[in-house]
């Protein structure tokens, strides 16, 4: 596996993210032209995304990994230009239509292993390094079967790899990814969510909010 | 350099056993394999086995942007070589006609001369030298497979290699080699590390000096562990 495919790799991710919420974005906007007027008064004000901050942060992301493949090629004759000619001059279009044609199976191949607090805590810890399955256990406070259950779909998709030789785990360069992303979305969600309506899960209602719907 | 030899008696393990152990790599024999000592100047540094081992290397490098690589797992059948520290005494027992008998040799003479020969083939044009005792579980294996001589599975505290048919994986601190398949990466002790893949690089000048810089890492490697060995790869 090579850094320069996996570089290919993240770039076209990132991209079908910013190309996916582009056309999100757009599908609400024509949404919200073609309701009536009184309609549009009934409901609340959909939140507002600015598209602008997005495309800064994603063309940021971008910029980092072009830095870090310099950085890494550094003192290789001219390898460096060479690499920023070979994968950041697609044609636009080419790419917009293959992240058009990417079905929800697929997208959900590459977003269900993370769909789970536990795997994400795993990802996270193995950030820091490659861990033993006991520190593991300890870190995530499930034994056995239990760890494995979370586990074998992080290894299934390619995000943690085992080394065989004394059981240890390691996140890869497409975990890493994957849990950057990861993390990067919740933080732009979070963003937009009006400030009124976000809640953590497990935060207490409000007792008079609680009281006021009673009566 | 004093020749190599096999020494005169045949002893067969009784339990399997580790021979190879480190962070990244294992290597573990059957028992009832037969094996009888190398011997240099008289002084025994090693083994010659005959039998079923098996090897699990983790030839994963855990870089800045995530681990890469793969655990290489396979038999070496017939005989190996193996030069350092072990506990084979321990856990062997004098080969009897029926154990000889059992991986094909008539005697204990025919397993002698087959062991020698197999140890001059095996160091043909490589030279090792010990420096000093190897710590058990801490030396290099070399075997043949399929013609080539030159596989080699070598252990110790701090360092693990591994020379196979177009795979090397070095692990030495926080120095990595690992070339397999068309896959280079080579990382150094300031974080720097260069990735390389099929086709990603067309530098005719990085290509050619792809393979001293893994031949001088590897080389270096080795010499931590005492051994010379003059090995082109």
């Amino acid at each position: 596996m090579g850094e320069i495919d996996e570089v290919k790799k993240e770039l076209e991710e990132v991209r079908r993210l910013k190309e996916d919420l582009k056309a999100e974005i757009e599908e609400i906007r024509r949404e919200k032209l073609r309701r009536p007027d009184r309609e549009r008064r009934v409901f609340f004000e959909p939140p507002k995304i600015d598209l602008s901050g997005l495309t800064e942060s994603l063309d940021e992301m971008m910029e980092n990994i072009q830095e870090q493949i310099r950085v890494s090629l550094r003192g290789v004759k001219d390898l460096d230009r060479r690499i920023e000619t070979r994968i950041f001059r697609e044609p636009r279009r080419k790419r917009e239509e293959e992240i058009e044609r990417i079905p929800p199976e697929r997208v959900a191949r590459v977003i269900s292993p993370l769909g789970s607090e536990e795997r994400l805590k795993i990802l996270h810890y193995l950030r820091d390094g490659s861990k033993t399955f006991n520190e593991l256990e300890e870190h995530t406070s499930r034994i056995g079967s239990s760890l494995t259950h979370h586990l074998q779909p992080l290894i299934d998709a390619g995000y943690v790899i085992k080394g065989e030789a004394r059981g240890t785990y390691y996140v890869t360069v497409e975990g890493r990814l994957a849990y950057r992303l990861a993390q990067w979305l919740t933080s732009r969600l979070e963003q937009e969510k009006p400030h009124d309506t976000y809640r953590e899960p497990d935060e207490p209602e409000d007792k008079e909010d609680e009281a006021r719907r009673w009566l | 350099m004093a020749r190599l030899e096999a020494g005169i008696e045949v002893k067969t393990t009784t339990k399997p056993l580790e021979l190879l152990s480190s962070e990244k790599a294992l290597v573990k024999i059957d028992a009832r394999c037969l094996w009888t000592e190398v011997l240099e100047d008289q002084r025994k540094i090693g083994a010659v086995i005959h039998g079923p081992a098996e090897y699990i290397i983790d030839a994963i490098v855990d870089t800045r942007e995530g681990a890469m690589g793969q655990s290489f797992k396979g038999e070496i059948k017939g005989f190996k070589l193996y030069l350092g520290g072990t506990n084979l005494e321990e856990a062997s027992a004098i080969a009897t006609q029926q154990d000889l008998q059992r991986l094909v040799f008539d005697n204990r003479e025919a397993f002698i001369t087959a062991a020698n020969t197999a140890l001059d083939r095996l160091l043909d044009s490589c030279s090792c030298k010990i420096e000093q005792t190897q710590e058990p579980q801490q030396g290099i294996l070399m075997w043949e497979e399929e013609g080539r001589k030159r596989n080699a599975i070598f252990a110790n505290r701090d360092n693990t290699g591994f020379i196979q048919r177009g795979k090397v994986f070095l692990a030495s601190g926080k120095r990595n080699v690992y070339v397999s398949d068309g896959t280079v990466i080579l990382s150094g002790r300031h974080g720097r590390e260069l990735f390389v893949d099929k086709g990603m690089i067309v530098e005719p000048e990085v290509l050619r000096n792809l393979g001293p810089r893994v031949s001088d890492i590897v080389n270096s490697s080795l010499a931590d562990l005492n051994w010379r060995f003059r090995h082109r790869l």
